[in-house]
């Protein structure tokens, strides 16, 4: 929730866009390579900061050496974000290179809550050691299956389009793999039952069900794990017909439910039900989907809320940015009740999918 | 049920048919699915480098300090 909330406020307002992009170099890693950093030079160099972060996920300033110049988990209201990128910019001054011993700023919450500060050893030599052995090399994993971008809007009663995009419970997009051997299964269903109207192998008809609804991750209905809610699935019709010698038609409902009165972390209460009518088509050949089209228009009924930040506590409605940044970890209170559309689109794994709109490039000014 | 939810979807595609014009050529459902996307979205306005090692490199390149956001993957293409 923490990086829902982190770029619904704090990263939503163009000064700080702007900000980040001429005065700073964007970095994201993944919560767990910074909880459980690797023995490879990245691992080395997150294991450095690591010591002095504050909680799970963070925003931090570094300098040129990685020394952790600056943590802060939630901000005193929204004009502090920009006092903690003024704060950061003067201790990269004083520390640009990493060469000294350093003590890290550490604040709960920005400016008042300030912690112990983290020490830190000097680090020039040791960084730019590692960095000669990657020599900027940094490979992404390969990638096996089709990339498939989903979109899900909420609709008015009019069934238009709401403008909102920022927060998840409105829009969402979201980009995901369908795995090979799932791909394979349904082509395997295909073949075996000729002409004929089949149920959709269940491992697929779960993975389109677990991807379509608004909201932040908490939200995922049949999500596994310690944090994950009571699930149900009343209604699943989904199926595929053969349309062609390579084409199958995909149809069908869907109704799937999570909720959780009380998760006893950070007793988030949340519940979600959504109910989708499908349409779609896939494209495949002996082995390989190479094209998923899949339209799935419905309803959706959510709420979110946890004792840090409640619907109760703000009169019913959403607070403003100013108090939503300094609840980052547990995110904003929300409850809907709408229409909702959710479209796929896939394309193999060698063909091009641009996972951004295709106005991308005049944005990045 | 079944008669709302197909009566509703019906009532949707009108809509997003009205709303969005299809770009020539497409296919209807794929022009459907990509009126949905947002263009000039907030999470695409900053290109975040994905590990600190490229950060790292870049930072010495520009002298400026990193801004790091610890995600749940990358910030730019999933929900979180």
């Amino acid at each position: 929730m923490f990086a829902g909330a982190v770029r619904e406020t704090v990263l939503s307002d163009p000064n700080v866009i702007n900000r980040l992009k001429s005065q700073f170099v964007p970095v994201a890693i993944r919560a767990a390579d910074l909880n459980f950093p690797g023995i490879d030079g990245e691992g080395q160099l997150i294991r450095t900061i690591a010591p002095s972060k504050l909680a799970q996920q963070g925003l931090c300033v570094l300098n040129s050496s990685g020394q952790a110049l600056s943590w802060v988990v939630t901000f005193r209201d929204g004009k502090s974000v920009e006092s903690f990128l003024d704060r950061s910019l003067e201790l990269f001054r004083a520390n640009p290179n990493g060469n000294q011993p350093w003590r890290t700023e550490r604040y709960m919450q920005f400016p008042e809550g300030r912690t112990a500060d983290g020490l830190v050893e000097p680090r020039y030599e040791q960084c730019s050691s590692i960095l000669l052995k990657a020599n900027g090399s940094v490979v992404p994993p390969p990638s096996s299956g089709m990339l498939v971008r989903l979109t899900g809007r909420a609709l008015d009663q009019h069934g238009r389009l709401l403008a909102d995009t920022l927060q998840q419970e409105h829009y969402v997009e979201h980009k995901v793999e369908l795995p090979s051997y799932m791909q394979q299964q349904l082509i395997n269903a295909v073949k075996a039952n000729g002409d004929n109207r089949f149920p959709l192998p269940t491992l697929l008809a779960n993975w389109i069900i677990e991807q379509a609804y608004l909201g932040q991750l908490d939200m995922q209905p049949l999500r596994e794990g310690p944090h994950s809610g009571y699930n149900q699935v009343p209604v699943c019709t989904l199926y595929a017909q053969r349309n062609g010698a390579n084409g199958i038609d995909i149809g069908g409902e869907t109704e799937v439910s999570v909720s959780c009165p009380v998760r006893p972390e950070d007793g988030a209460n949340y519940s979600n039900h959504i109910k989708l009518h499908w349409q779609g088509f896939v494209e495949f050949d002996d082995t390989t989907i190479h094209k998923m089209l899949l339209l799935g228009r419905g309803v959706e009924q959510a709420h979110w809320e946890s004792f840090a930040a409640s619907l109760s506590k703000h009169g019913g409605v959403c607070p403003s940015r100013d108090t939503l940044v300094q609840f980052l970890p547990s995110g904003h209170p929300f409850s809907i009740d709408c229409p909702v559309v959710f479209g796929f689109e896939g394309l193999a794994a060698n063909s091009h999918l641009s996972i951004v709109p295709s106005n991308k490039e005049s944005n990045r000014e | 049920m079944r008669t709302s939810l197909n009566a509703l979807f019906v009532a949707g595609l009108v809509m997003l048919a009205s709303a969005d014009p299809a770009p020539a050529n497409a296919n209807p459902l794929q022009s459907q699915i990509e009126s949905l996307r947002a263009p000039n979205h907030y999470w695409h306005r900053i290109t975040w480098k994905k590990s600190l090692t490229e950060g790292l490199i870049e930072a010495r390149r520009s002298n400026k300090p990193i801004f790091l956001w610890a995600f749940i993957d990358n910030p730019d293409e999933e929900r979180c």
